[in-house]
């Protein structure tokens, strides 16, 4: 036999990284990139073997036979079209258009950019070692490509929101944007993180976000995931706080085919405080897949978390949230709820939420409810009058109400047409 | 000296940490260390087991050298060398003692906290005395009673020779012997245990316990239990006993398993009260337990445990609700002290239309222990109207000591509803305040407070069984409040 017959895992992971060479990527934190290959060779692939891939079946990606994207791909499609924003447009992991945006105390561009202007904020990504422990996360920290850099000084505000949209193109193709935000003490940013893909895409957006959080800044975040044809999306979301700082995380997944989102706070101060909210409906044969962790690694912070989904068709929905209380974070108020509706016959829900907690003064609580729609507040409806349609559509707009409300008006219309489209409300 | 002379609450207890020396037993006929099939064989011979017995033995033990020891667990030990063990003595007569005045002083406190009576102190320390007699009788008077109903109630080894078509028949079918490292284990090498069967719309009289038979057969490492429920009819069975259990065993794998045909109920409590170690954790029992029930349509499982001992402990009684209609139920107080690791939950398989199952877990962590819950709820494409709710809670004594949850929510059908919640927080510096206000000790405050926390579970138990378990709850956390 031959001595050198590579593993499922070994030949997919060559096939991503040439791919992504060939198309170019970026060499930033080269310590890390190194650390990450090292570590792509020796971690496991994940299966279902493994605790925290338990729900998420990754057999299907190895068959990808990922080719080269073409190299002047077509403009990407407008969103949230005419709404005010500072815009940087990605196609397959490289930038296609908009400006970098560079004033005292604060730089807003793409990476590739920021390498030559900033690099020393670029370095920011060597302290990140979280790519040494999960075999997507360290593929894409391998070979990273472009995506948006954000940073600002202390005491900067940028009213204007920043929409950082990264779009993929039919066939199969894969992209590893690499995102990067960083906050000064009391600065501000609204940034929206956009996906798109073609509708006859069957690649890979194999993404990643690394935020830090300066010490009483506000970063608000809001992901909108609106992938139509067969792609796969993994989402590597970091985010670290420092003392006194606040964090949004508002996460829509309108559209996707087969989705793992990783989404993993960290509040390294005291006084934290993080709202992560999320919303997901696979239908069909789709697959959405959400995880959750907050470390509350100081004491007096709080967090508050909520996903809700819906699962139709036969689709899947996974939601694993959780909480972890470190010894000595005293005084932590943390909340987790997620409830989840089950519409179709075959359709799937799993949840595993969970806490984990080592100190003891501490307020920490989870509620997870999955079912259907309440029998007595459908029959009120019906009973003033509402078709059995009319009432279910009510029923769902109220349920995910709670999560889309937290969104900024123009992409809640956008998240409300979408889902009426896919529910086929009217 | 007399009952009355004692006032367990008037008693000056000590700091709770177990010095006393485990009794030398003389001991006889013993396997040499090690597994292997010519060990297995013997275990088979010695107790003149049917080939078909041995074979299924011999096929867990072939299973179990594939496995691998799971170590997805919240706890962490060294594990044991399953070559060093022992697998086979037999029974070892006990050291008798004179009188009461000879047992340890230390235990005896314990005992007369728990509000042990004379009698069954010296039963359970040992001590040969006349009223065995008298229990002995009693026993055989119960026994009676019983077989008049045609209710088999005996040890494992009794009914492999007396009834070998029934124990043919269901053992190994809810637990089977390749479900998991240590169920596989204890197919292989379990030694005794219990069996009981009830016949048809038979409602058993009275609660059923191993208590009866402590000193005939003891306990062992490896125990086996066989519980079934013919249709329509009801038994209440109890499992150990709150008083401190000391055994020189380090690894129990015990199995147990249930069935409850259509219409029937089985309800299992267990206390579990063995020894945790010292206040490092060293030499405690391990408790490895795999315990799982099926209910046929309209049939109910009811679990209820209170589990204070051990150092690790790793457990999760189950219902698979395979008939329409089946109810599962699990009622839990897990109280970890010092150094104490516990991993215990249950899973709840609803297979049938309309199942419906509760889970109620109270954790308690102290010292610098950890305490998690771990449960699956699953749904399965059947399972129409299922409902379940669950609620886990953790009290935190101490800051050095750590409550987890980790809860496995799976649905597969639209009807079915689960609801999970869960709340962990500390003892309120409030509620004891308030309390030694009153005239209380701290002691007596914390077990007012931890008592009332656990009440849903406790008033679950048979009567004599909760006044005990609370007395238990109370000792188990003495000195714990940091």
């Amino acid at each position: 036999m031959t001595e050198t017959t590579l593993t499922p895992s070994d030949a997919m992971a060559e096939r991503v990284l040439k791919t992504v060479r060939q198309s170019g990527h970026l060499d930033v934190a080269p310590k890390r990139q190194a650390a990450a290959k090292a570590a792509l060779a020796s971690i496991p692939y994940p299966t279902t073997r493994d605790e925290r891939w338990k729900y998420t079946r990754t057999g299907r990606l190895q068959k990808l036979n990922f080719h080269r994207a073409n190299d002047q791909p077509a403009p990407a499609p407008e969103v949230l079209p005419g709404f005010d924003a500072h815009r940087l447009t990605f196609v397959n992991g490289r930038l296609q258009s908009g400006n970098a945006l560079t004033r005292q105390g604060m730089f807003i561009g793409p990476l590739s950019s920021a390498l030559a202007q900033c690099p020393e904020k670029v370095q920011t990504l060597e302290s990140d070692h979280f790519a040494e422990d999960e075999w997507f996360a360290a593929l894409q920290a391998s070979a990273p490509q472009d995506g948006g850099a954000i940073f600002l000084d202390d005491h900067v505000t940028v009213e204007r929101p920043i929409l950082l949209h990264h779009h993929m193109t039919g066939g199969t193709t894969v992209a590893q944007p690499q995102h990067l935000v960083i906050l000064g003490q009391e600065s501000k940013a609204q940034v929206i993180l956009w996906t798109t893909c073609d509708h006859d895409a069957t690649g890979l957006v194999n993404a990643a976000i690394t935020a830090e959080i300066g010490e009483r800044a506000h970063l608000t975040m809001e992901i909108v995931q609106d992938e139509q044809g067969e792609a796969h999306h993994i989402g590597h979301h970091q985010f670290r706080q420092a003392a006194s700082s606040h964090l949004e995380v508002r996460t829509a997944t309108a559209r996707s085919h087969w989705l793992r989102n990783d989404l993993h706070i960290q509040q390294n101060g005291q006084h934290g405080d993080s709202t992560f909210h999320g919303c997901y409906l696979p239908n069909g044969r789709q697959f959405v897949d959400h995880h959750t962790r907050i470390d509350h690694a100081k004491p007096d912070g709080k967090s508050d978390e909520l996903y809700k989904g819906l699962a139709s068709g036969s689709a899947t929905a996974v939601f694993n949230g959780k909480i972890m209380v470190h010894p000595d974070a005293q005084r932590i108020e943390a909340y987790q709820s997620n409830a989840n509706l089950i519409l179709g016959e075959r359709a799937t829900v799993n949840s595993k939420p969970e806490l984990e907690i080592y100190a003891d003064d501490v307020r920490c609580s989870h509620g997870c409810t999955t079912g259907q729609f309440d029998d007595e507040a459908l029959f009120y409806l019906r009973s003033r009058g509402l078709t059995e349609t009319a009432a279910r559509n009510l029923l769902v707009r109220a349920f995910l109400a709670e999560v889309l409300d937290g969104f900024r008006p123009e992409i809640q219309k956008h998240l409300e047409s979408v889902y009426a489209e896919r529910l086929g409300w009217n | 000296m007399s009952a009355a002379d004692e006032n367990p609450l008037l008693d000056e207890f000590t700091k709770k940490e177990y010095e006393f020396g485990f009794t030398t037993n003389i001991e006889a006929d013993k396997a040499p260390p090690g597994l292997n099939e010519a060990v297995i064989r013997l275990i088979s011979a010695k107790k003149n087991e049917p080939d078909w017995m041995l074979e299924w033995r011999l096929e867990a033990f072939r299973v179990w050298k594939t496995m691998k020891e799971p170590d997805w667990a919240h706890v962490e030990y060294a594990k044991p060398d399953y070559q060093a063990i022992s697998y086979y003595s037999a029974p070892k007569a006990k050291v008798k003692l004179n009188s009461l005045d000879d047992v340890d002083p230390e235990l005896r406190a314990t005992m007369d906290k728990l509000g042990i009576s004379m009698e069954e102190q010296k039963r359970l320390s040992g001590v040969a005395v006349d009223f065995v007699m008298d229990s002995v009788s009693v026993a055989t008077s119960f026994k009676d009673k019983l077989s008049e109903l045609g209710i088999i109630f005996c040890s494992m080894s009794e009914a492999i020779q007396e009834h070998p078509e029934l124990v043919q028949q269901h053992l190994g079918t809810v637990i089977p012997v390749k479900d998991n490292f240590f169920s596989a284990l204890n197919s292989a090498v379990f030694t005794d245990g219990s069996f009981c069967y009830i016949p048809k719309g038979v409602r058993c009289p009275m609660e059923l316990s191993t208590y009866f038979r402590i000193n005939e057969a003891g306990t062992g490492q490896f125990e086996r239990t066989l519980l079934i429920a013919d249709e329509g009819s009801y038994v209440s069975y109890l499992e150990g006993c709150t008083a401190p259990q000391r055994d020189e065993n380090q690894l129990h794998a015990a199995c147990v398993e249930l069935i409850a045909k259509d219409d029937a109920e089985i309800k299992y409590s267990t206390v579990q009260n063995w020894y945790p170690g010292d206040a490092e954790g060293k030499g405690g029992v391990y408790n490895f337990v795999t315990k799982r029930g099926i209910c046929e349509t309209r049939a109910k499982i009811s679990w209820t445990q209170v589990e204070t001992g051990s150092a690790v402990t790793w457990k999760y009684p189950s219902c698979i609700l395979k008939g329409d209609g089946s109810v599962g139920e699990f009622y839990s107080v897990a109280v970890t002290n010092n150094a104490q690791q516990a991993d215990t939950g249950t899973k709840m398989i609803h297979l049938g239309a309309n199942t419906n199952s509760t889970i109620i877990s109270k954790g308690i962590s102290a010292g610098h222990s950890q305490n998690s819950y771990r449960g699956l709820v699953q749904m399965g494409p059947r399972a129409r109207n299922a409902r379940n709710f669950s609620q886990c809670d953790s009290l935190l004594m101490t800051d050095t000591s750590g409550a987890h949850t980790f809860p496995y929510i799976e649905s597969k059908h639209p009807t079915a509803r689960v609801e999970h919640e869960a709340t962990t927080s500390r003892i309120g510096e409030d509620q004891i305040f308030y309390c030694l206000q009153r005239g209380l000790t701290e002691e007596q405050a914390i077990g007012l407070i931890v008592n009332g926390y656990a009440k849903e579970v406790l008033n679950k138990l048979p009567m004599e069984f909760a006044v005990e378990a609370r007395k238990l709850l109370t000792i188990s956390l003495e000195g714990s409040v940091g």
